[in-house]
């Protein structure tokens, strides 16, 4: 029997059933149909090299393991015990919090500054500034921090140099010393910014760029300024998008490795850990003679359940605040 | 249950633009709910689906048996059924020579090429033809087939490659690229030549080459024959048993000399071969089997030097070179008030300092007894320590670079090189990674080198040493393979790494690179090589205990909340250790 149909003919009932035409049955009650079916093989793929490692990282944090052995010793909650009272882990802990608090003040501050900018119908040079935001973006993690490693040299970089033909610094003394241990991260976070605020201004500019200009309009004739236009309209009708970028901005900020990591070399101070870089030299990083993989997983799950929770709270307190209703303009 | 209603669409466009149904139709493909999507309608079919399940299934049951073909028998049954159930005739032609096609592979080629090749294309073939849906097919195929030819070929290649040969595996801790690279390709190009018999495979791992082989060695699959790292960094393959001792090699004859083969090192350095596998800090546990053995041959020797600038030294009008301490400290003035830097650093090499120091000035073995609290041991509130910590807070107050708790590597070296301090404490490898960036003019900088000082009441002779090596691993395959190329290496690598590399070597008969010709008579007159590291016996200690006390210690600059007297840091470093000792040592770490 042919399996052709003409136009006009009526579907034999046989291709129904096959859900090549009309309405497919779907298998599994719907569970398989056609959509389940296309994302079918992403899942099993994810599930095979994320949510398995991910099951075993459990398994690995209740364990006493080097990474070399074959065998592991299973010791319950002994790898958090010692988690609590290494003072690295907490000093690496307070870094990765400042990095996510401090630092997107600092991003979003400056994305929302600049993005505002961008989108000033008057401003000529948009595009020219907007591949000038974006482009560090393009430069890999590690490239940013040669880079600024360079500038921040004390004695030779640009940055000291420049400051000492104002009489601000002496390189000669080489001071400020801006990587000195005792500054803590927050001139890393000054690289960060510049590497990577070009992701929050696309966010932001495209949230923007949604809210109908017709808003602004009103606005302005019933004599609202630029900063009421941004605070009670721009910020409300962006919580959507905003949303999402505090959460992106949560999860990238408590896993920053290769920044830090680039700009401090293999040897990173204890005082400027971030719990990811102190994982690392926990479990892969063997110029110390530590082979902890059990107490490194123990820190990440950490990580994870400290970042979900973080998320949780963040859709919680957007769902304390603005409900379920979905944003409409 | 109904057929979709056509979509409206613009009459006058309707001859020009067909709908997809209308397209389709005359070449026997099923109209669909909807234009747009009829690319995947195939997905939809449940004989698809059938046959998807069922090859993943073939697929699992062939990998984990990994042998019998005939286990694809099943599928070819379906496709075949599926096939002939949808359009029969010339399909069923075309599955009869897939499967005798199939068949010659396995055949000629054998499992694995069959598997990785024929098995893909045999599937997504019959895909094809039951479904007719010809873009995704030939998609389908063409990426089945590049995957499949992939696989073969990264499991091939060493069989292609190398043919009969027994192929010995070398993972270096040099990245292709570097210095060594030439030196190995070479030597290893004479070996072959030497033994035809043997291929040598060089991978240059660099210095993530435990990391690298890691999976290797917990697999048991494709296990290097030799690794090569420093003797720390390879101390947790022999603690964890994955070293062959060499012990018997060494008294057998070397295949150069026909003397022992142990007589073709330096003696003090080539016992440092042998690791101290005792369980780390006080406590008791069962001994490692490995303990003592002579687990790793030595190659280069790194001995912990100050270099320092000729020209500055002219500059400075000074023609002896300190011995001690006190003649260093004073240089050191002179130079400063000539507002010459005495002593270049950046964050690299702090910790090498204070490791140096304390092997260097201390009694063998004292740091030991002092973090394990064996009786009798010195605290470090005893002179002999606060007098280390003394010298270093002397340093980091007057004689380190400006800024250099904020340099990043390799600044100090740098600077160095282009004459802006004096000194710089550095191990042998300097002189060849200053080759390109020194100044070439001789009145602005010249390389020479000393021994580390020593105080007053502290014999001479001490080198602090460390050394990289070749360990030979159980769970490779060319053991005797390994045993005759490092023997072959004693000799030959040694002197080449010597001559055009620049590092001295642990080979008797090998020279010492010229660069370090002035330190040659006090090398030749060593009394003891220090190679006591703390990682040994105290990893955990070293950086949860003293790296984080002795980084605020020296960083600290006078007025900070951190800068303290070296009584007080003593102290601090004692109450500390207490600590640490109470809660278990080491292996409360681990």
């Amino acid at each position: 029997m042919s399996d052709r149909v003409a136009p006009d003919q009526p579907v034999p009932a046989h291709l129904i059933r096959t859900g090549i035409v009309g309405e497919s049955p779907g298998l599994l009650g719907g569970w398989l149909g056609f959509p389940g079916l296309m994302v079918l093989p992403a899942t099993l793929l994810m599930a095979v090299f994320m949510f398995f490692p991910a099951l075993a990282a459990f398994k690995v944090a209740l364990e006493s393991w080097t990474g070399f052995s074959p065998v592991s010793r299973f010791i319950g909650g002994d790898n958090f015990t010692k988690m609590w009272i290494d003072r690295i882990f907490w000093d690496a802990f307070g870094n990765s919090v400042i990095w996510m608090i401090v630092g997107g003040l600092g991003h979003f501050f400056f994305a929302f500054l600049l993005a505002t900018g961008l989108q000033d119908p008057e401003f000529r040079a948009k595009r020219f500034y907007q591949t000038l935001i974006i482009f560090p973006m393009f430069i890999s993690a590690i490239g940013v921090a040669m880079l600024w490693k360079q500038l921040y040299d004390p004695n030779k970089g640009m940055i000291n140099l420049l400051l000492a033909t104002f009489g601000l610094a002496n390189p000669i003394e080489g001071s400020p010393g801006w990587l000195d241990p005792n500054h803590g991260i927050y001139p890393l976070l000054l690289v960060s910014i510049w590497g990577g605020i070009g992701g929050q201004v696309i966010l932001i500019l495209a949230g923007l760029r949604r809210i109908p200009k017709s808003l602004y309009e009103a606005a302005r004739v019933d004599g609202a300024g630029e900063f009421q236009c941004f605070y009670r309209i721009s910020l409300p009708l962006m919580r959507d998008i905003l949303k999402i970028a505090f959460v992106l901005w949560i999860i990238g900020s408590l896993q920053i490795f290769g920044l830090v990591q680039g700009m401090l070399g293999p040897n990173v101070q204890p005082k400027l850990h971030v719990v990811s870089t102190y994982m690392f030299e926990l479990a892969f990083n063997n110029r110390n003679n530590i082979y902890s993989m059990g107490l490194a997983t123990a820190m990440a799950v950490t990580l994870v359940i400290f970042t979900l929770i973080l998320v949780g709270l963040l859709m919680g307190v957007y769902r304390l605040i603005f409900g379920k209703d979905k944003l409409e303009y | 249950m109904s057929v979709s209603p056509e979509p409206r669409r613009n009459p006058d466009l309707s001859d020009r633009y067909p709908t997809a149904s209308a397209r389709l139709a005359p070449a026997g493909i099923a109209p669909l709910d909807g234009d747009g999507v009829t690319l995947f309608a195939f997905l939809k079919n449940p004989r698809t689906i059938v046959l998807c399940l069922v090859a993943l299934v073939e697929t699992i049951l062939l990998a984990a048996v990994g042998r019998s073909p005939w286990l694809i028998l099943p599928l070819l049954a379906l496709g075949a059924l599926g096939a002939s159930w949808r359009a029969r005739g010339w399909i069923a032609g075309t599955l009869a020579l897939l499967i005798a096609g199939g068949a010659a592979i396995y055949f000629v080629c054998g499992l694995k090429t069959f598997v990785a090749f024929a098995y893909p294309a045999v599937f997504a073939s019959i895909v094809v033809t039951a479904q007719l849906q010809r873009m995704m097919g030939v998609l389908i195929t063409l990426v089945l087939l590049f995957g499949g030819a992939t696989f073969l070929l990264d499991t091939r290649q060493q069989e292609i490659s190398y043919g009969d040969k027994k192929v010995i595996v070398l993972a270096s801790m040099w990245a292709s690229g570097e210095r060594k690279q030439p030196i190995y390709d070479g030597l290893i190009a004479e070996f072959e030549k030497l033994h035809p018999e043997y291929k040598v495979a060089v991978r240059y791992d660099g210095r993530w080459v435990l990391s690298k082989n890691r999976p290797r060695l917990l697999t048991k699959k494709d296990v290097p024959d030799i690794i090569e790292g420093s003797k720390e960094e390879l101390r947790i393959l022999a603690q964890e048993n994955y070293a062959l001792p060499l012990d018997a090699w060494m008294e057998a004859p070397s295949a150069t000399t026909g003397k022992p083969w142990r007589e073709d090192w330096i003696a003090a350095i080539g016992k440092l071969g042998r690791y101290n596998l005792k369980p780390r800090g006080h406590l008791k546990e069962e001994a490692n089997p490995l303990d003592g053995k002579m687990l790793m041959a030595g190659g280069i020797v790194y001995h912990m030097l100050f270099f320092y600038n000729k020209a500055l030294l002219k500059q400075l009008g000074v023609e002896k070179l300190p011995q001690t301490w006190a003649e260093f400290r004073v240089l050191c003035d002179k130079a400063k008030a000539q507002g010459i830097t005495p002593i270049m650093l950046d964050s690299a090499y702090q910790d090498m300092i204070s490791d140096v120091l304390m092997v260097n000035a201390l009694p063998e073995g004292e740091l030991r007894r002092t973090v394990t609290g064996a009786e009798g041991a010195k605290p470090f509130t005893d002179p002999a320590y606060i007098r280390i910590f003394q010298l270093e807070r002397d340093f980091a107050d007057r004689y380190f670079q400006p800024g250099w708790q904020a340099c990043q590597w390799p600044a100090a070296q740098q600077d160095f090189a282009t004459g802006k301090g004096l000194f710089v404490l550095c191990g042998s490898w300097l002189p060849g990674e200053l080759r390109q960036v020194a100044v070439k003019d001789k009145s602005k900088f010249e390389l020479g080198c000393m021994p580390i000082p020593r105080f007053d009441d502290q014999p001479a002779g001490t080198f602090n040493i460390d050394i990289s090596g070749w360990m030979v691993l159980k769970d490779g395959n060319q053991t005797e393979g390994a045993r005759l190329l490092l023997q072959f290496f004693t000799d030959r690598w040694g002197r080449e790494i010597a001559l055009r590399d620049g590092n001295p070597v642990s080979h008797a008969r090998a020279p010492l690179p010229p660069d370090l010709a002035e330190v040659e008579a006090d090398i030749k007159q060593m009394k003891r090589a220090a190679n006591e590291p703390v990682a040994e016996y105290g990893a955990q200690w070293k950086a949860r205990v003293y790296m984080q006390l002795h980084r605020n210690f020296v960083q600290a600059k006078p007025g900070e909340a951190h800068y303290i007297s070296p009584e007080k840091f003593a102290q601090d470093l004692q109450d500390a250790t207490d600590v640490y000792r109470a809660r278990g040592g080491e292996r409360f770490y681990e």
